[in-house]
């Protein structure tokens, strides 16, 4: 086990200012975010199963094993746009450096498929996402630091954040994962205070949120 | 960890053809969406991130053989993971590596920890950041951060301003008399009947004919970003060894010597060069990286079979 445990317990909001647009599905959580700080801070490579996956703790109070912290909450998006990812074998390399049994490169199958693939960039409004949460304040502040792209393709520059603010708010029944009988973030199907028409799904409870083969059925935002 | 962050001005040397798509046959500029301050977005031309990374990973990869002195006889599979960053297959077959050997390679090959590559059945994410290249103009200068707008870019003009569009044409060898007398008599007969029967369809108004019998001479258009155009760009990484940070440094100070982006890079367009940096950096050299290298075992590995 890695990552530290809250040492103060209080509501707050966070939100990360956007400096140009975002690549998502879901808005990210929280506790990923955080857990990832841990992880890039102890060097650890993306674990590609279950049975990789290190626990980490995150500054966050948890109820049932699950942390106290909603989805991102992004608002109506103001704009899209569509790009490309291009992949292409590097055949021209191949051609001059690669070794005499070198002879042919499929690049319609194979390892050496070439591709223009389209993804949807989005503004989001007001250029900000926001986050409820129970924790600490200082601790979530410190480690949000380290974060400075969110969402996909941050590689490349996408969800780049301009900068974070971790706020003390205010509490309503069922804060920070529920509001008006409505999930904020995905919940085993027994959460109490839910509204019975809520909209169910598969998603995954934990970290790593990427790991689909843990997907069980939730109540969803 | 150590987090190392360039925050560069760039200049165009040439005109950049950065292009997003075609239409007919002129072709458009990569344009992204920056929003007003009143409402509303305004188009505005860009390089993309991935075309300013793909050229710091071919920087990288160039530099690494330069250092073991090597330029042939490399296996499929790791020349695909120096250019491209290898591929993802769904089994752990010899084509891909599981994290261990992900471990392994990256010691061989520091680049990689910062690029990223494939392991068993997923992409593994590097610690390399590069942003999209902006350009500086007064649609972008709400949205400019501080330390661009502080570095005296002087008075700016409109995102169209910095737009040219360029006609080209390839030509039709066959309508020079000169060139089609060094073909065959045949030959030369055919174009001089193809030439008549267009001239003829031309008179008559046929348009199928005209059509059939046209020259392969083609006009086109593309726009491209102006020479001298002025770019803000940061490029992090997260560094976790010596190896890394070097790599690292060696592969910015070779980009900041100047970097090309976008398409018709034979004909002196792409070319954009570093004119400050606001984050005074520490320089590194293809030698400096090139003692972090364990040159026997990376020329083994980059010519053994087991990877293609």
């Amino acid at each position: 086990m890695i990552g530290e445990h809250p040492a103060t317990i209080a509501p707050m909001v966070v939100t990360a200012r956007l400096e140009w647009s975002i690549v998502l599905n879901d808005p990210p959580m929280l506790d990923s975010l955080l857990a990832w700080v841990y992880a890039a801070r102890a060097n650890l490579l993306a674990p590609v199963g279950p049975e990789q996956t290190i626990p980490i703790a995150v500054p966050l109070a948890e109820q049932d094993g699950i942390r106290l912290a909603s989805q991102g909450i992004a608002g109506t998006p103001d704009a899209y746009e569509t790009r490309h990812k291009h992949r292409r074998a590097p055949w021209p390399e191949y051609a001059r450096m690669g070794s005499v049994r070198l002879r042919r490169c499929d690049m319609a199958a194979g390892p050496d498929k070439s591709y223009r693939r389209p993804y949807v960039v989005t503004v989001v409004e007001g250029d900000a996402i926001h986050w409820y949460a129970l924790g600490d304040l200082d601790m979530v502040r410190s480690l949000l630091r380290d974060v400075r792209h969110v969402g996909k393709h941050r590689g490349t520059g996408k969800g780049r954040v301009r900068e974070w603010s971790v706020e003390a708010c205010e509490t309503w029944p069922g804060f920070p994962v529920a509001r008006d009988g409505r999930p904020l973030r995905p919940l085993p199907v027994s959460w109490p205070g839910i509204d019975p028409g809520a909209r169910s799904g598969f998603r995954v409870l934990t970290p790593p949120y990427y790991q689909r083969e843990r997907e069980l059925p939730c109540l969803i935002p | 960890m150590k987090t190392i962050e360039y925050k560069l001005i760039m200049r165009a040397e040439q005109p950049i053809a950065h292009a997003q798509e075609s239409l007919g046959n002129v072709s458009v500029l990569a344009r992204r969406k920056v929003r007003r301050p009143g409402g509303g977005f305004s188009l505005v031309p860009y390089v993309s991130g991935d075309a300013a990374r793909h050229q710091l990973r071919e920087i990288a990869a160039r530099m690494t053989l330069d250092a073991i002195g090597l330029h042939s006889g490399m296996s499929q599979g790791a020349l695909r993971l120096l250019f491209n960053g290898g591929m993802v297959t769904g089994k752990g077959d010899a084509t891909t590596v599981n994290l261990d050997r992900y471990r392994e390679l990256v010691a061989l090959f520091p680049p990689l920890a910062l690029l990223g590559g494939c392991t068993d059945n997923r992409p593994m994410p590097g610690t390399l950041e590069v942003g999209e290249l902006n350009l500086i103009c007064r649609e972008t200068e709400h949205v400019m951060p501080a330390w661009a707008r502080d570095s005296g870019v002087g008075p700016l003009d409109s995102a169209r301003d910095h737009v040219e569009q360029v006609t080209r044409t390839r030509m039709d060898p066959t309508l020079v008399p000169e060139r089609v007398s060094l073909l065959s008599s045949d030959d030369a007969a055919a174009i001089h009947a193809r030439t008549a029967k267009s001239a003829k369809a031309h008179e008559d108004g046929d348009a199928v004919v005209a059509s059939e019998s046209k020259s392969a001479m083609m006009p086109r258009e593309h726009e491209c970003i102006a020479r001298g155009s002025l770019f803000w760009w940061d490029v992090a990484a997260r560094v976790y060894s010596d190896a890394e940070e070097t790599a690292f440094r060696a592969m910015m100070t070779r980009a900041m010597a100047g970097i090309h982006v976008g398409g018709k890079r034979a004909t002196g367009h792409g070319l954009i060069v570093a004119i400050g940096c606001m984050t005074p950096q520490a320089e590194a050299s293809p030698e400096d990286y090139a003692r972090h290298i364990n040159r026997e075992a990376l020329r083994a590995w980059l010519t053994s079979g087991v990877n293609s």
